[in-house]
């Protein structure tokens, strides 16, 4: 697969190990690359509002010091609807309460529990009409 | 308005006969003084007013000093104060609560009122005042205050523990990822340090998700406590639902539901929900390794309550630890053999006690266990 073909991810999460093996699902799963990492959601914001580049999907932590997941999730759906239409956000969390899971479920976003492993990346790619087969 | 013929009359009968006076000081109040403010040591205290005290009035010699060593000094500030300003302005009311030391060394406390009696001039030459004993009003008050007190900490240390659990999986998730990749990368490392070292780390970590999940659970039934949703629910139904949630295999497993006559039950269903969940996954845990796992559930009605009975021939527990399990983080069995975090059967008494209800086990060592649910029947 060529880099074109590479399906480009962000990671945003405060926690740096989370971000560490979530990078290396990414990277050893053949299919994608991680254009960059945040450890807060208003960098990310900063870095998409200028990305040029197609982001395909991003891991987003819900817990997270100033703008937390679903914080970023209201700025980040007034941007521009060019690149949204192309990118899939999902929620990655250690655990979820009721309320966190309903306000994911209004956001339309799906969510995965920690660690992220290779099968479970592909699956989601998968599902969501990312990769095929 | 005219005055009352009967109004007149008791007023004559104060003037003349003492027996009303001191039926008034007898019966509503708890004492009475009367005071010379020309001469102010002198103070007269009706024998009430240190019998209120625990004190033999005769011991007494009506000497205003007397009762000041023993008013609390901060109260005797306050009485003054207002006794100063009653004395310059008769519209400021002689009237607040005291504490005065009973021989016992507790204090009373009294609500002690007063009046200043004034010559032609104007000038204050006497008073009088009256004591009210309103202790127990003041220690009622001053439980409530530390219940209320009690009940916010009790809040506060539940919505603790569920913030910890919370938290506490997020780096728990992070290691099992990390190590994780450990594994991927020194699988092809074969030695028996590798080899045994994972597998326990992984049980390790399992353990310590497990724990957190229970924390979590008991402080979420701690904090639904603060509202109870009782509502009609069918007995059967829940048990259903947690035998299918449970994917018990009725191949190896017999699962035997016998309830007859009323199965409908008041209470919180999803609390006891996970009251039946908690019991059935203990059953199933510690099921004989040499039988297939038989689990009766039964209901009756008993004078006390609804009982409703679950029978496993499992392999059982020491008698003199069947109530013990229903304990936080009690555990009585090999932790290398049954993995548990000894909070399970601790949820299932919390939530029978919300419900007013109340769980006993019985067993022996290989005789399996029975544990009974009491609901109270509520007409």
């Amino acid at each position: 697969m060529n880099k074109a073909n590479l399906i480009n991810v962000v990671l945003i999460d405060d926690n740096l190990a989370d971000n560490y093996i979530h990078r290396r699902v990414v990277e050893k799963s053949g299919v994608g690359r991680v254009l960059s990492d945040f450890t807060m959601a208003e960098e990310a914001l900063d870095w998409l509002r200028c990305q040029t580049e197609t982001v395909h999907v991003i891991f987003l932590d819900i817990n997270m010091p100033a703008m937390d997941g679903f914080g970023f999730l209201e700025q980040y759906q007034s941007l521009n609807e060019a690149n949204q239409a192309e990118c899939v956000v999902i929620f990655l969390t250690s655990s979820l309460n009721e309320r966190d899971k309903t306000r994911a479920e209004e956001f339309g976003v799906d969510y995965q529990y920690k660690p992220l492993t290779s099968e479970r990346f592909l699956e989601f790619l998968r599902q969501k009409g990312l990769l095929e087969g | 308005m005219a005055t009352n013929y009967l109004q007149t009359e008791l007023y004559k009968l104060f003037k003349t006969d003492s027996t009303v006076v001191d039926f008034i000081e007898q019966g509503s109040l708890d004492g009475l003084w009367y005071w010379d403010l020309e001469n102010p040591e002198h103070e007269w205290m009706s024998p009430r007013f240190w019998l209120t005290m625990g004190i033999d009035p005769s011991t007494k010699q009506h000497l205003s000093a007397e009762w000041q060593d023993l008013i609390h000094p901060q109260d005797l500030e306050t009485a003054l104060s207002n006794f100063e300003k009653h004395c310059a302005d008769p519209n400021h009311p002689y009237d607040q609560y005291v504490r005065y030391k009973h021989v016992s060394g507790k204090w009373v406390w009294v609500r002690c009122r007063g009046i200043v009696l004034r010559d032609g001039s104007g000038k204050p030459i006497r008073m009088l005042g009256a004591h009210t004993d309103v202790t127990e009003i003041m220690e009622a008050r001053e439980t409530e205050r530390w219940a209320k007190q009690l009940q916010q900490v009790n809040e506060d240390l539940t919505t603790l523990s569920y913030a910890a659990s919370h938290d506490l999986k997020a780096p728990l998730r992070s290691l099992v990822g990390l190590i994780d990749i450990l594994k991927q990368e020194y699988a092809i490392d074969h030695s028996a340090d590798t080899q045994a070292v994972f597998p326990l780390i992984d049980q390790q970590l399992e353990n310590m998700q497990r724990l957190l999940d229970s924390v979590q659970d008991l402080s979420s039934i701690e904090s639904a406590s603060q509202s109870v949703v009782a509502k009609e629910f069918n007995l059967a139904t829940v048990v259903d639902q947690v035998k299918k949630d449970l994917q018990f295999s009725e191949i190896d497993q017999a699962w035997r539901v016998e309830f007859n006559g009323e199965q409908n039950l008041r209470g919180d269903r999803v609390l006891i929900y996970r009251c039946f969940l908690n019991i059935f996954q203990n059953s199933m845990k510690y099921a004989s390794p040499d039988t297939a796992l038989t689990i009766t559930v039964q209901n009756r009605k008993l004078p006390e309550g609804y009982q409703v009975s679950v029978t496993d021939n499992g392999v059982g527990l020491a008698k003199e630890h069947c109530q013990k399990m229903f304990d936080y983080f009690s555990k009585f069995h090999d932790s290398a053999q049954y993995a548990g975090t000894g909070l399970g059967l601790a949820i299932v008494r919390r939530v029978m006690t919300l419900h007013g209800g109340k769980v006993t086990a019985s067993s022996e060592v290989g005789q399996g266990m029975r544990i009974e649910l009491l609901f109270p029947v509520l007409v």
